[in-house]
């Protein structure tokens, strides 16, 4: 849902490179590597912002992506992210 | 301008946290024994450190030494380590590990990744040799008790003379006690060995035996059976095809002061274990962010990673160079030829007999 807004747990290290970011869970050592995009959700969900605020913070980067497509990206990312624990749904 | 950019800080730090061993092997690449004088870094400071270290969003600290557990504050360091953002690996002997040791190791278990364990031979007469009277047997206690534990372990063997012919044997003494992997090393020109070169380090008939009998046991421990003997395998892997291309390849960028730095008991801070006296800067004087993001020793030494190996002294002419990526950075500087020479223990010419083998006799 567009009102969905994440918590992110607090034992995750959240690292910015130049060219990206990354997430490290020190409790199951798992390391992933995020692209910028990757990186401004993160530090949008680190703002508690709700997924609608996510879709139109990255409609001004990517605006000849249709909304549902990026809309789609988005849940799919945020899925893994729950999946491998890094947050929850708030 | 070069082109190599480094993270934002490294991914892991080695912290030896003594240079304190209750051993003095003569293959030790860190200058160790029970004698040496450890005025280094107190439980104190290591903790500020380790504040740093987390506060930098480092993923991973390896503790070594010296002999970690030789050192009196340990657990301190291994609980503020286990309490934080940060997971770690242990290198140790075992020797002072009983079951009081691995049972409070057993409680930070989910914050382990490995504990690396030393043992250079498959029977007493071979391992003693090396490590001194008993240390055989109570290796064994040690592993024993780890294992006991739950704990991940993995051994780690430096293959000299004395011990060449008994990596099968070792191997399969490793299989059976259940640790993870095993690693075969080259013996490296520096520490206590760097003395003990002429006496350790194998001919180059032996070298090749032992290169021969690893990719034979590779193919049957695949994953299981690592280190830089494999590494070396994958290297001269492709050396006859060295003709077929014209591209100039890049030096190795290794993870020395790239996703890797080392902090040692007196504080200074190395770009690896390796380089143990490549000294940058002490921890006690500057930041480690101050030290990751500075100029002066670390800067001259990361230019290493926009060289090509054109630029390496006594490599411009030969015909392997289309495939040859250098070797390691401190081979050569502990041999006295700075960081910008190649690599005797990577180079595939040395390797074929088409230069002296014994490039340390010179030093
Ligand atoms: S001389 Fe040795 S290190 Fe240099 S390019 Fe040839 S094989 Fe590589």
């Amino acid at each position: 849902m567009d009102t969905d807004c994440f918590i992110i747990n607090d034992r995750t290290v959240f690292r910015e490179e130049d060219d990206g970011a990354f997430l490290f869970d020190p409790e199951t050592g798992s390391l992933n590597c995020l692209n910028k995009t990757g990186a401004y959700i993160w530090r949008m969900c680190e703002k508690g912002a709700y997924k609608k605020e996510i879709i139109e913070g990255l409609q001004s980067s990517f605006k000849d992506v249709p909304e549902d497509s990026l809309s789609e990206d988005i849940s799919t990312f945020l899925k893994l992210m729950e999946e491998a624990g890094f947050i929850t749904k708030g | 301008m070069g082109n190599f950019k480094a993270y934002s800080a490294p991914f892991e730090v080695f912290m030896s946290v003594t240079n304190r061993c209750n051993l003095s092997c003569k293959h030790c690449s860190v200058s160790s024994s029970p004698s040496a004088l450890d005025e280094g870094l107190s439980v104190r400071q290591w903790l500020d450190v380790i504040d740093q270290i987390e506060d930098f969003k480092v993923f991973t600290v390896r503790i070594s030494g010296g002999e970690p557990f030789a050192y009196p504050g340990i657990f301190k360091i291994i609980d503020r380590l286990s309490n934080g953002l940060l997971r770690f690996s242990i290198n140790t002997n075992a020797m002072l590990v009983g079951k009081e040791e691995a049972d409070r190791l057993k409680r930070y278990r989910g914050r382990i990744d490995n504990i690396m364990v030393s043992l250079d031979g498959s029977r007493a007469d071979i391992h003693d040799r090396l490590r001194g009277r008993g240390s055989y047997k109570a290796v064994f206690k040690g592993i024993d008790a780890l294992l006991d534990n739950g704990l991940p372990v993995s051994l780690y063997t430096t293959v000299v003379r004395y011990n060449y012919l008994d990596i099968p044997d070792i191997l399969r003494l490793a299989k059976k006690f259940g640790v993870e992997n095993i690693k075969f090393n080259e013996l490296l020109p520096i520490g206590n060995a760097s003395k003990n070169f002429e006496k350790l380090e194998l001919s180059r008939d032996e070298r090749i035996l032992v290169i021969d009998t690893i990719k034979d046991l590779k193919s049957r421990y695949n994953g299981f059976l690592q280190g830089t003997y494999c590494d070396l395998i994958e290297m001269f892997s492709d050396m006859d095809k060295a003709a077929l291309t014209s591209v100039i390849p890049s030096l190795n960028i290794c993870s020395a002061g790239n996703t890797q730095i080392m902090i040692r008991h007196d504080g200074w801070v190395t770009p690896c274990d390796r380089l143990y006296d490549y000294k940058i800067e002490n921890i006690l004087n500057k930041s480690l962010k101050e030290i990751w993001n500075g100029g002066g020793k670390l800067k001259r030494f990361r230019k290493r990673f926009d060289m090509t190996i054109d630029d390496l002294a006594g490599c411009r002419a030969c015909v392997y160079k289309y495939k040859c990526e250098g070797g390691c950075p401190a081979i050569p500087f502990a041999l006295g030829r700075g960081l910008s020479s190649k690599d005797p223990l990577s180079c595939y010419r040395v390797f074929n007999g088409e230069e002296e083998y014994r490039p340390y006799a010179e030093n």
